[in-house]
């Protein structure tokens, strides 16, 4: 299964990469398909805290695009409240096989570090970008603090 | 002695066909006859030495140059004939064939050939000799291949073209080879493998090995997304070709894929409306524009592309209450994507304007014109009495009751006691005669000439009449009357 060794080999990648941006990659031990990895985005408001995604692969695997969700809450215009939010890296109809996780972080990392209000999931958190920024910014730092993880040291 | 030579020869041969890859020795006559001295070829190829990249350049026949970049050097054929007495005391006999090489690489080769063999007396040379010539070319300083002074082109016949395009397929073929014997890493699978269990995708040559890319595409082949078969590099637009789509697949995946992608294709042509059955709603096609006929290419249903009822042949469309009007507001006022929605539900917008205008028209027709009460057709009344003839289906009727008026006498219902009598030419007013506003709110029962009787002017809607015509479906009646052929 060409699946596996392809994991294993994204998974040591990840690892080993350098990228400040992320760390704490993980899959679960009985099961490859699931990883976790905590992100940390380096712009306000996002940058007090660390928020974990969860991605999980399907069995076929690299045909098929992975699943990618927060597991921490966070307020984001483009992210809803269970986590979810729309990377056309990883849509059905943009995947490419050679696409690597790394370049699905890359790509998730800088649409939280850069907000895109005008293709938002909650509405009210990108009206309230565009119109009224500092309440926003204030908002999400307040809400970073109460509900993201800590950075590691 | 001899016989003894024939074995070193043989042993050499075989020797060298194990150390060159495949095809490059070839047999030129039948090497087991030992009374033939043995003939064959070696092809000398370049692709170890595609470093600088090479350039075919040349002036053609009607005086256009031209460049072409080369991936390899094409090969350079090494023709060799064993006399009976080699090794053991002669050299083989040797001729160089090449299509690019000039006169000055083509002696400077030959020298080398003959060093070589001198050098080497008593020993098998050919294996040298092929080697000898790659280290030659491998020195030469550019790689700029200028075809007009190519030693072939003085000696021989070939025109620059024909040798232009030789070079060309040579050069594929070389290029070919070279990318089997290569080897690479597939950036899905992480696997290396050969490039003849690989595919390079064009234009933006990323290669991945068959396995994943056949996987890939059965994947996306049975997914519920219709897409491309890309590259499958992040974000690369390379396609597929097709041959390649095919193997991947197999004959039936396919066709149910391409189906689906032509289905694809079709719907976002002009041409092409949805079958408003509504269990099918597959693809369908407008087949007559003129009488706005579409069939489905799945279902067979025939319907107007206008109304979306079964197709009614010249009758008019019999739309429900309210529908024209809101499909004229519609186009009049609708934003862009209340446009573009009518647009695809109704083949394009040179359709939907056709019919906002005929609704616009029957919209004057209704308040100006009166129907035929036998075949229904819209008839202006722009001069003459109140009798009137509808040329389409030869039927005499009021212009103010309606009703359908006796063929031999006409004229009847206007006389006796009738609620028409008396009243043929009521209200019919001459030019220049009573106020200005009223000649123009009369307009259309304005009979200055009422000399003939029977001058009445018919307006059938233009489009059916063209049609007609154009179709032969009138037919000229004796008296010159046109009539209607209702056995069409």
């Amino acid at each position: 299964m060409s699946a596996t060794r392809r994991l294993q080999k994204e998974l040591g990648d990840l690892k080993n990469c350098g990228v400040k941006a992320y760390e704490n990659v993980e899959c679960e031990e009985t099961n490859l398909l699931k990883w976790t990895v905590l992100l940390l985005p380096d712009k306000e408001p996002y940058n007090k805290g660390a928020f974990k995604v969860g991605i999980t692969f399907p069995v076929d695997y690299p045909f098929k695009p992975p699943k990618v969700t927060f597991e921490t809450k966070i307020y984001h215009p483009n992210v809803d409240e269970e986590g979810k939010f729309c990377l056309p890296i990883v849509t059905a109809e943009n995947w490419k096989p050679a696409t690597k996780t790394e370049q699905v972080m890359m790509a998730l990392l800088s649409l939280i570090n850069e907000p895109e209000p005008s293709h938002p999931i909650r509405a009210d958190v990108a009206e309230e970008f565009q119109k009224d920024n500092k309440k926003f910014m204030k908002t999400a730092e307040e809400h970073t603090r109460k509900h993201a993880e800590k950075r590691p040291e | 002695m001899s016989d003894e030579n024939r074995e070193t020869q043989l042993y050499e041969l075989e020797a060298l066909e194990s150390v060159l890859r495949e095809n490059k020795l070839t047999k030129t006559n039948d090497w087991s006859d030992e009374n033939v001295e043995i003939e064959g070829i070696i092809e000398v190829g370049f692709d170890s030495i595609s470093d600088p990249k090479v350039t075919l350049e040349g002036t053609s026949k009607s005086g256009e140059p031209f460049s072409v970049p080369l991936d390899i050097l094409p090969p350079i054929r090494l023709k060799f004939h064993l006399p009976k007495d080699y090794p053991s005391s002669s050299s083989p006999r040797l001729e160089l064939q090449s299509y690019w090489m000039n006169e000055k690489q083509m002696l400077m080769c030959q020298d080398e050939l003959k060093k070589i063999c001198e050098e080497n007396m008593m020993m098998g040379v050919l294996f040298l000799c092929y080697q000898g010539i790659i280290d030659l070319i491998d020195q030469m300083p550019t790689r700029i291949i200028k075809l007009n002074e190519a030693h072939i082109l003085a000696k021989n016949e070939e025109s620059i073209e024909s040798l232009k395009k030789k070079i060309l397929g040579k050069g594929e073929e070389a290029a070919e080879e070279h990318f089997a014997n290569t080897l690479f890493d597939c950036e899905v699978c992480y696997d290396s493998l050969m490039g003849s269990k690989c595919i390079k995708f064009q234009p933006c040559a990323h290669v991945f090995c068959k396995s994943c890319t056949f996987d890939y595409y059965r994947s996306v082949a049975k997914g519920v997304v219709s897409k491309a078969m890309q590259c499958l590099a992040e974000g690369c637009k390379s396609e597929a070709p097709q041959n390649i789509v095919k193997e991947a697949l197999g004959d039936e995946l396919y066709s149910k894929y391409e189906g689906i992608m032509l289905e694809k294709a079709i719907r976002e042509m002009d041409d092409t409306v949805e079958c408003p059955r509504e269990n099918c709603q597959k693809v369908a096609y407008v087949t007559d524009r003129e009488r706005h006929l579409a069939e489905c290419s799945y279902c067979q249903f025939s319907f107007c592309n206008l109304c979306k009822q079964t197709f009614h042949g010249v009758s008019s469309c019999k739309w429900k209450k309210g529908d024209k009007e809101r499909l004229v507001k519609d186009w009049q006022e609708g934003d862009e994507n209340t446009k573009a929605e009518m647009c695809r539900q109704f083949g394009g917008a040179k359709n939907v304007e056709v019919l906002v205008e005929r609704f616009l028209n029957e919209e004057w027709l209704d308040s100006n014109s009166k129907p035929c009460p036998k075949c229904s057709v819209s008839i202006e009344k722009n001069e003459g009495c109140h009798k009137m003839h509808c040329t389409k289906c030869d039927t005499y009727f009021c212009w103010l009751c309606n009703a359908a008026l006796d063929k031999e006498d006409p004229y009847k219902h206007f006389q006796g006691d009738g609620t028409c009598s008396g009243r043929l030419f009521e209200g019919v007013h001459h030019f220049m005669e009573d106020d200005e506003e009223e000649v123009f709110e009369m307009a259309f029962d304005d009979g200055s000439d009422y000399e003939s009787d029977d001058s009445a002017d018919f307006d059938i809607e233009a489009q059916l009449e063209d049609w007609l015509e154009e179709e032969g479906h009138f037919d000229d009646g004796p008296d010159g009357l046109r009539g209607f052929d209702a056995g069409d």
